[in-house]
């Protein structure tokens, strides 16, 4: 779909991209952290799908939450607060996980353009 | 001539008929005008000094705002006579690098895995018609060589180069790929594998994209239409022009939002090609929100039996190509720009600091297995061109130090997600040259440590890190005692790739 001149091509649904972007704020807000974004994992490469909080010049803490994604931030979390966290976004990781599969295994059928409910 | 064998024509028509129904499908709308490009080159021909000056003091302004120059302010920029107008640009294209990236240069290195090649492109010594070049396609015993003497030199990032054929398709890329990121030496390693190669099909970038690279590179060679239809023959892969011109639109689509553009000046007027260069990044702004991650500008080189390369009328003069890298630097502030061993150490030396360069190879070979035979310079029947710059890393690097800047072998980026639209801001705000100088200093300490001969080490430990640590405390006052302490963990404990 090509709205005005603009594509939107994600790995992500502009829907999960969205809930990924609430529940980041969320961890910021509950956890005291400055920034928190999720990141899909490819060999070396964290690939950036949502996130917020202002970019810091320093190196975010990770924390693997499944195969292919990975949760990065910058601020403190103790290591039990960590496996809270990570327990807290099994739910997320799933879908997350799932939607990636399937675009992954999505032909090029289309001019590839997503809308915001994840269309092409 | 074409000296295609059966099963590469058949690999090739089976792709090329799939390549015309994806034009026929294809619903990106064309950015490339030729005649609206002449025009405007005409239009602006002349231009009052003023209107020059205007537009450097805008250049300068979108350093930090990360807009483009207007198409208007290129034509204007591309026809300057005044050489004090000139000195002027190159001065602007400094300070925005520098702004933009800090004083550090990053460092590559070129791993031609292929070169077989169904296509047969005028100029190109790889092309299938020439039988004076040897074809050969890296094993994967062969590729381990070519890597571990990379890893060994101090090497952390390539730019892999595949040729257009069904010996190196996509499969072959992602094992290449994954087997470049296994490879270990010492405390050597490769981390980031940037790859440059031929337009793919969406689901062939995902499968690419599967294997961590880091940029898609893609050539376009000359966005010039008639050009582009003389030099790559109608009936080949590379002849289809929408297939190529769209290829990083379709890479964005596979998720690839590091991508890279390149013209290879020469085949047509330069000033054509910084346009449509500029219109490129516009498109691909435009769909996606995410301009180009690198620019490179190769120039039309000899190659063995191809004398296109030597009579082309529009090759490109020294002074004619310190001018493209600079109005490249103006028109993208954002954009890395990548300046390679093609040209000349004197010519290179001027250009980093004339044209506002951010990325360049070092201790180069392009023949394919030429690491693995590294005192043979050159070896013609078996490279697509001819190197200019055969230097050593460690000897560049010696260069690059006398004149001040910051050797950098930074990959922390895209391991630390800093990619895409996530990078882009850092890049179009000018913060980036936070993370550049923190990480350069790193990886430069890493290279220092662990490859450098002596007088490297000494300018490096005594002057080069000092200097810029300083800068840090200047610029980034949180960031540098976080740098001292891993550069003190890294002498205490032989800690590596430590990075922010």
């Amino acid at each position: 779909m090509n709205r005005g001149g603009i594509c939107i091509f994600e790995m992500i649904s502009e829907t999960t991209k969205r809930a990924l972007e609430v529940e980041c704020r969320r961890l910021c807000e509950a956890w005291g952290l400055r920034r928190a974004y999720f990141a899909q994992v490819l060999g070396p490469r964290r690939h950036f799908l949502a996130g917020y909080g202002p970019m810091e010049a320093d190196r975010p803490e990770p924390l693997r939450l499944s195969e292919s994604l990975v949760l990065l931030w910058h601020g403190e979390l103790t290591v039990e607060a960590r496996e809270a966290l990570r327990y807290d976004l099994e739910a997320t990781v799933r879908r997350v996980e799932r939607e990636l599969a399937d675009r992954e295994a999505a032909g090029p059928e289309g001019d590839g353009c997503i809308d915001e409910k994840g269309n092409t | 001539m074409s000296t295609l064998e059966a099963g590469e024509r058949a690999w090739q028509e089976e792709r090329l008929e799939r390549v015309r129904r994806w034009e026929d499908r294809r619903s990106y709308e064309d950015f490339i005008d030729e005649a609206a490009i002449e025009e405007l080159l005409v239009r602006h021909r002349s231009s009052e000094p003023k209107t020059v000056e205007d537009i450097l003091a805008k250049a300068r302004q979108n350093a930090t705002s990360g807009a483009l120059l207007s198409p208007e302010d290129v034509a204007v920029l591309a026809n300057v006579q005044d050489p004090q107008l000139w000195q002027a640009v190159f001065e602007t294209a400094d300070w925005i690098k520098r702004t933009v990236y800090g004083n550090r240069i990053v460092l590559f290195a070129p791993l031609y895995v292929s070169s077989p090649c169904v296509n047969n492109c005028a100029y190109c010594g790889f092309r299938s018609g020439n039988r004076d070049v040897q074809r050969r396609t890296l094993d994967m015993a062969e590729l381990r060589a070519e890597l571990t003497a990379l890893v060994r030199a101090g090497h952390k990032r390539l730019i892999m180069v595949y040729g257009e054929h069904p010996a190196s398709d996509c499969e072959y890329m992602c094992r290449t790929v994954e087997a470049a990121y296994q490879v270990k030496s010492g405390p050597g390693e490769i981390r980031r594998a940037n790859v440059n190669a031929a337009p793919l099909f969406v689901e062939e970038y995902k499968a690419v994209r599967s294997v961590g690279i880091g940029t898609y590179q893609v050539f376009q060679e000359t966005y010039h239409r008639p050009t582009y239809r003389k030099l790559h023959p109608a009936g080949t892969l590379k002849g289809e022009f929408d297939w190529r011109v769209f290829s990083l639109h379709r890479a964005q689509e596979a998720g690839i939002d590091d991508v890279a553009l390149g013209v290879l000046f020469g085949l047509y007027d330069w000033r054509f090609e910084l346009l449509g260069l500029l219109y490129h990044a516009m498109a691909l702004e435009q769909a996606f929100g995410v301009g180009p991650h690198t620019i490179s500008y190769p120039r039309l080189e000899p190659a063995l039996n191809t004398p296109i390369a030597t009579g082309s009328p529009h090759r490109v003069s020294d002074d004619d190509f310190r001018k493209i890298v600079a109005v490249i630097r103006l028109m993208c502030p954002y954009t890395g720009s990548i300046l390679t061993a093609q040209e000349r150490p004197e010519l290179r030396r001027e250009v980093i600091r004339q044209g506002g360069v951010s990325q360049m190879d070092a201790g180069s070979r392009i023949a394919v297995g030429g690491y693995a035979e590294m005192d043979r310079e050159h070896v013609p029947d078996r490279q697509q061109f001819m190197l200019a710059d055969t230097r050593s890393l460690d000897d560049f690097i010696l260069d690059l130090c006398r004149e001040g800047y910051l050797p950098s072998f930074c990959t922390a980026g895209y391991r630390e997600g800093r990619t895409g639209a996530n990078f882009m801001p850092l890049a179009k705000h000018a913060t980036v040259k936070n993370f550049c100088v923190a990480n350069g200093i790193l990886t430069f300490e890493e290279y220092l440590a662990d490859y450098a001969t002596e007088p490297v080490r000494r300018i490096g430990r005594e002057t080069i890190i000092p200097r810029y640590l300083e800068w840090l405390e200047a610029n980034a006052s949180a960031l540098a005692p976080k740098v001292r302490a891993h550069l003190e963990r890294m002498e205490r404990e032989s800690r590596r790739d430590l990075h922010f």
